[in-house]
Order: structure tokens, then C-alpha cells, then sequence
């Protein structure tokens, strides 16, 4: 019996509801095999070992993973950190999106996608429309890119004290907010 | 145990003797009482004087293995927190004691040392002895699971073994090349013993790993925060003649890179210690090697 199965099959038992009567059976059980499968290490062990084996296992196998996304605390540290693989996902997804749709567009549409076209139809929209499409992507691109500097300066290990994680977080959030909205209204 | 045994005794008899010791705990045991277990000593089931009861309700995951196709629950338990000591703990112990048997987690020295009472309380991992209860927000009932995705033994306990072989895959011990004297003390200057300051006083309660995403969806292969910070303490012990090993180790994919610096592990520390830090400096150190 390796380590493991011993440590969590202690752990089952000692956890079971019946309390400390069953917590004193149990452990002298445990003795009983641990002590079985040591000494009769050649012949077959005991068919109670076999038994108390496989009720661990199968107990092992039944356990629920304890829940963790839903759960946890909203904090700045993980919803940045997310809010960065994201908008880098974006980004990556908008450039290359781009570079096959000019490509593959006038062939498998029939409409150009270059930027001739691009900017007589974009000119065409309304104002609101206009700042809004063009927030979408420098909403992102300044967040990924002041968020990326944020992290160069991490990897030299400064800054990594609770304050500064929470100093340099919402540094990144006021100048993405400032910037990519300066950026929108050109 | 032992622990117990002296609180029942106290509880019976004054200074109780060894003997009176064994007749309290049977007494104590019989099935007529709510199971007795650490009801510190000024907790009393009346509320005080002059006091308004203060209810409270904690909403607890419950789990059990007797019954394990039966769906991981919530059960709601309101207690006076006028009777009730001031933190997490306490009220989960009233709550064991006086209302429900069943509810299982695991407690040892309440004063945040052993790690044992690490739990995710209202969304944040930390140990349940040093959470105080928010007595202002009464009407909002407190929410605790166990810590974040881990596979349960029962209720509020977590099975820990993969978390523990992980700590000793780091070798968590002094390594020479050049064993020094048996007859000297192995000295430190003063500089180099307060480069272990932070490290050091890690309890291995678990909270800062499973608060890091990371090791919520890599834990088969990524150390996690607090197995890093502790593989870090002996890096940086300047008796011990292993590091440049020690970091070849962590030289792949997952073992420490895994670390994308989300920092919940620094956030949520009970013992205020920055593992996120630590895992950086491993970094820097190996990509200076």
C-alpha cells in the first residue's frame, strides 16, 4: 500500500460522522492492515485489506472538487490578470482575423476588405458609432499594453508588494480609461 | 487530543487529576450531550446581561461521504453572536457543538499557527481563527467553503496529500557540498539570517495555493505559491549549497512558470507573508543562470 492510500484513507476515516468512537475503531483497522500488507508482503494479502483498499479508493474516487471560480472573492489581482489574457486573446484573434479577412474576403465574399474600403465605410457611420467601434479596440490594446509594462517591471521583482499590485492596478485602469478614450475621439 | 482531555476536565472538575481526567472525558462522551469539543472558556450559552441576542447565519458547504451521491450542499446555521467568541472559529465550533454534530472541519492551536482551519470564508481563503466576524453586517449571512478546488473529504476538510508531496519534492532541508563541522555551529551573519525574514514564518496552511487559478487548473504539474515560497527559503539560506540545483529542478514548463504573477497568493496570505515575491525572485535568479 503506497503512502498516499494510507494518508487519505486516514484522512476519510478520521473524518467519518460517527465521531470519535468510529475515529478509535478505525484507526486500530488501519493498524490492522498496514500491518497485514507489511508483514504478508509475499503471499496475497487478506481479503479484509482488499476491502478496506478498495472502500478508500472508492471513496477517493467519489469526492467533489470544492468550488473556485464561482466562489471566490472579486479582487483587482485575479480580474486584472484575466481582464489581460483576455484582451491579449482579442487582439491576437482581431490581428489575425484582419489579416485573413484581407486575404480571403474579396475571394470568398466577393467585397474588398483593404483600406480604401475599410475607411469609406467606416466614414459612413455616425459619430457615436464611430467613437464606439474604435474604443472597442483601443480599450483593449492600451489595457494590454500598459498591463504587459506592468508585468516588465514585475519580473525585475519590484513592485510586488500588496501595495504596489494595487498602486500599479489602478494606474493601468486610469491610464487605459484616459488614453484609449483619447484615442476613440481622434 | 490531549488538548481536549484537559479542556473537558477543566470544564468538570477543578484541576482535575489524571484519574478525574478519563471519568470526565466518559461522562463527557455520553450520547445524552451534544458532542463537547473545545468550548473555550468564556464562551457561555446564555447571552450576557442586558444583551439583545445577536443572530447571525452562516451559510456552510456541506458534503457528505456516507452519502456521496447525494450533491455538495449549503446548510444555513443562525447563532447569538453574543454567545459566541469573536471569530470564525468560534462560531463554527458553536455551531458543531450546540447545533449540528456533524459539521467536520479540522481545528488545532486557534491562534493561526497550525494552519489547520484554513478555509474560504466569504469568498477569500484564510484560517477561520483569525477571521473575526463582521458583527455590522448581521443581516448578510456569512459563506464558507472549503478551500477552493480541492477534492473534499467531508464538509470543510480538504484532502491535503498531493499539497504536502508537492512540499517534499522541494527537499525542504538543509543540503551541503561541504558538510560543516559537527563540533561548530553553522553561523549566519545577520544579513543573511534576515533574508529568511518573510520566508520562514510560512505555515503551509494552503490558502495562497488554492487562491491562485493557476494551481486550480494545473495542480497536477505547478507547485503553487506556497510550495515556491518554501522552495525559495532554502535557496536563499545562506548554509545551504544546493540552489543552482534546486532551480534546475523547477527548469520546465510548469514547476514555477506556471506563476503568471495574478498575486491572490500575496492577497489572501493570513500570515501576511508575500509568496508572489518570492516566486518572482526564483525567476529573476534562473533567468540569470
Amino acid at each position: 500500500m503506497s503512502a498516499l492510500n494510507i494518508a487519505t484513507k486516514r484522512g476519510f476515516l478520521v473524518y467519518s460522522p460517527l465521531a470519535r468512537k468510529s475515529f478509535f475503531a478505525s484507526t486500530t483497522s488501519i493498524a490492522r492492515v498496514m500491518s497485514t500488507s507489511a508483514v504478508r508482503s509475499q503471499s496475497a494479502p487478506s481479503s479484509e485489506a482488499v476491502g478496506q483498499v478498495e472502500i478508500a479508493q472508492r471513496a477517493r474516487a467519489n469526492r467533489p472538487l470544492s468550488p473556485d471560480l464561482t466562489i471566490y472573492q472579486p479582487q483587482l489581482t485575479w480580474y486584472l490578470s484575466s481582464l489581460h489574457r483576455i484582451t491579449g486573446a482579442a487582439l491576437a484573434a482581431g490581428l489575425y482575423g484582419g489579416a485573413i479577412a484581407y486575404v480571403a474576403s474579396p475571394i470568398v465574399l466577393g467585397m474588398p476588405f483593404d483600406s480604401a474600403s475599410i475607411i469609406s465605410t467606416f466614414a459612413a457611420l455616425p459619430a457615436a458609432a464611430k467613437f464606439s467601434a474604435k474604443l472597442l479596440i483601443t480599450l483593449p490594446f492600451t489595457f494590454h499594453a500598459y498591463n504587459g509594462i506592468r508585468h516588465l517591471i514585475w519580473d525585475t521583482a519590484s513592485a510586488l508588494t500588496l501595495k504596489g499590485v494595487y498602486a500599479t492596478g489602478y494606474t493601468v485602469l486610469g491610464a487605459t480609461l484616459l488614453t484609449s478614450g483619447l484615442l476613440a475621439a481622434l | 487530543m490531549s488538548a481536549t482531555l484537559t479542556r473537558i476536565g477543566r470544564n468538570t472538575v477543578q484541576h482535575a487529576s489524571k484519574a478525574t481526567w478519563t471519568r470526565s472525558l466518559v461522562t463527557a462522551t455520553q450520547p445524552t450531550q451534544a458532542s463537547p469539543v473545545d468550548t473555550p472558556a468564556a464562551e457561555t450559552t446564555t447571552p450576557l446581561v442586558g444583551e439583545q441576542p445577536l443572530n447571525k447565519t452562516f451559510s456552510i458547504y456541506r458534503w457528505n461521504p456516507e452519502t456521496p451521491n447525494a450533491k455538495p450542499h449549503m446548510q444555513d446555521y443562525t447563532i447569538d453572536l453574543n454567545s459566541c467568541g469573536p471569530m470564525m472559529l468560534d462560531a463554527l465550533l458553536k455551531i458543531k457543538n450546540e447545533i449540528d454534530p456533524s459539521l467536520t472541519l479540522r481545528r488545532s492551536c486557534r491562534e493561526g499557527i497550525c494552519g489547520s482551519c484554513a478555509m474560504n470564508i466569504n469568498g477569500a481563503n484564510t484560517l477561520a481563527c483569525l477571521c473575526k466576524i463582521d458583527r455590522s453586517a448581521i443581516t448578510k449571512p456569512d459563506k464558507i467553503y472549503p478551500l477552493p478546488h480541492m477534492y473534499v473529504i467531508k464538509d470543510l476538510v480538504p484532502d491535503m496529500t498531493y499539497f504536502y508531496k508537492q512540499y517534499k519534492s522541494i527537499q525542504p532541508y538543509l543540503q551541503y557540498k561541504t558538510p560543516p563541522s559537527p563540533t561548530q555551529e553553522n553561523l549566519q551573519s545577520i544579513a543573511e539570517r534576515k533574508k529568511l525574514d518573510g520566508l520562514y514564518e510560512c505555515i503551509l496552511c494552503a490558502c495562497c495555493s488554492t487562491s491562485c487559478p493557476s494551481y486550480w487548473w494545473n495542480q497536477d504539474e505547478y507547485l503553487g505559491p506556497a510550495v515556491l515560497l518554501q522552495s525559495y527559503r532554502w535557496m536563499a539560506d545562506s548554509r545551504d549549497q544546493f540552489g543552482p540545483e534546486r532551480r534546475a529542478r523547477l527548469q520546465n514548463a510548469f514547476s514555477v512558470y506556471r506563476c503568471h504573477t495574478i498575486m491572490n497568493c500575496t492577497r489572501t496570505c493570513p500570515k501576511g507573508l508575500n509568496p508572489g515575491l518570492a516566486i518572482a525572485e526564483i525567476k529573476k535568479k534562473m533567468a540569470f543562470e
